[in-house]
């Protein structure tokens, strides 16, 4: 049986879990401030994008940043459907969201739709993103729509 | 004057609620599964959405989201700004929750914009939909907005 303390801790590492993605979107609608992004990532952690790349490592996720903030001049992440999962050791976790983003994508407005599957690390204290994998559903231009055009990048 | 042990159980009742309410969005998202769906129902529970109809039991509404599939054949579910009410019971509870959806309904790309009214039981220490009302918005093409055609078929 979880003591009191154990239940409230758990409902802590939800919400500061929760907070610091919100905190890494927030960075990336700045547009893409590198250092905020890759410092919310552990030293050797994995940004997953699919067809828009792999990159291991926080140095490659600071990279990936400065280069996607040379294409998307401004956009404006939302996310929704963040599920976590504590493990028992307490600074492990699992999660998974829904993010949908309005990017001007090399001078285009596109719209952009992913989920992703994370998986989170409690280190000195402070939730960072060990892995991240994203999972595009549609980035469509404004003028097409995701049935017409579903990735354009 | 509510215990900590009573405060406690209140947050984590509702995010538990706000847990199912994520896996709902997810199983409708993955081709609207109909079994691991019908599971999150009580066994009388009622699913309706004016114009889709009103199914009563977790046998119908377990063929409604069987046919769902084969008109919405690609959709995401972004679930947020839930208002969760836990009743003295600790046993019942409403929600009210804004969805926005992008989905592909008949070949054709759709946005539809709606709010839920919910009821959920706690059965077996696991809370359960009873009751999903669905009250759109609008579910417009994407060419047209919802200016143009607010409620299309």
């Amino acid at each position: 049986m979880p003591t009191l303390e154990e239940r409230l801790q758990r409902l802590e590492d939800l919400a500061a879990i929760q907070r610091m993605l919100r905190e890494m979107l927030n960075a990336c609608d700045e547009p893409y401030n590198a250092d905020r992004v890759a410092a919310v990532f552990t030293e050797d952690g994995v940004m997953e994008l699919g067809p828009l790349g792999r990159y291991e490592g926080r140095a490659a996720i600071h990279g990936a940043i400065v280069d996607v903030g040379r294409r998307i001049l401004f956009t404006r992440h939302y996310q929704c459907g963040h599920l976590i999962e504590i493990e028992a050791s307490g600074v492990e976790a699992t999660g998974s969201w829904y993010g949908f983003e309005t990017p001007t994508l090399d001078g285009r407005a596109v719209f952009g739709a992913f989920t992703y599957r994370d998986r989170y690390r409690k280190v000195g204290g402070r939730w960072l993103i060990a892995e991240m994998e994203q999972t595009t559903h549609f980035l469509t231009p404004y003028e097409s729509g995701w049935v017409k055009e579903p990735f354009a990048w | 004057m509510p215990t900590l042990e009573e405060r406690l159980q209140r947050l984590e009742n509702i995010e538990e609620i706000r847990r199912l309410k994520i896996i709902y969005a997810q199983y409708c998202d993955n081709n609207y599964q109909p079994g691991p769906l019908a599971s999150l129902f009580t066994e009388n529970a009622v699913w309706e959405m004016g114009p889709l109809g009103r199914f009563e039991g977790r046998q119908a509404i377990r063929d409604f989201f069987a046919d769902v599939s084969k008109r919405f054949t690609f959709a995401l579910h972004y679930m947020c700004g839930h208002v969760i009410d836990i009743a003295s019971s600790g046993t019942e509870a409403t929600g009210t929750w804004y969805i926005f959806e992008a989905a592909t309904i008949d070949g054709q790309a759709m946005f539809v914009a709606a709010t839920y009214e919910d009821r959920y039981k706690k059965v077996n220490g696991k809370w359960l939909f009873e009751n999903v009302k669905v009250n759109p918005a609008f579910m417009t093409p994407y060419e047209s907005g919802w200016v143009k055609e607010r409620m299309a078929g």
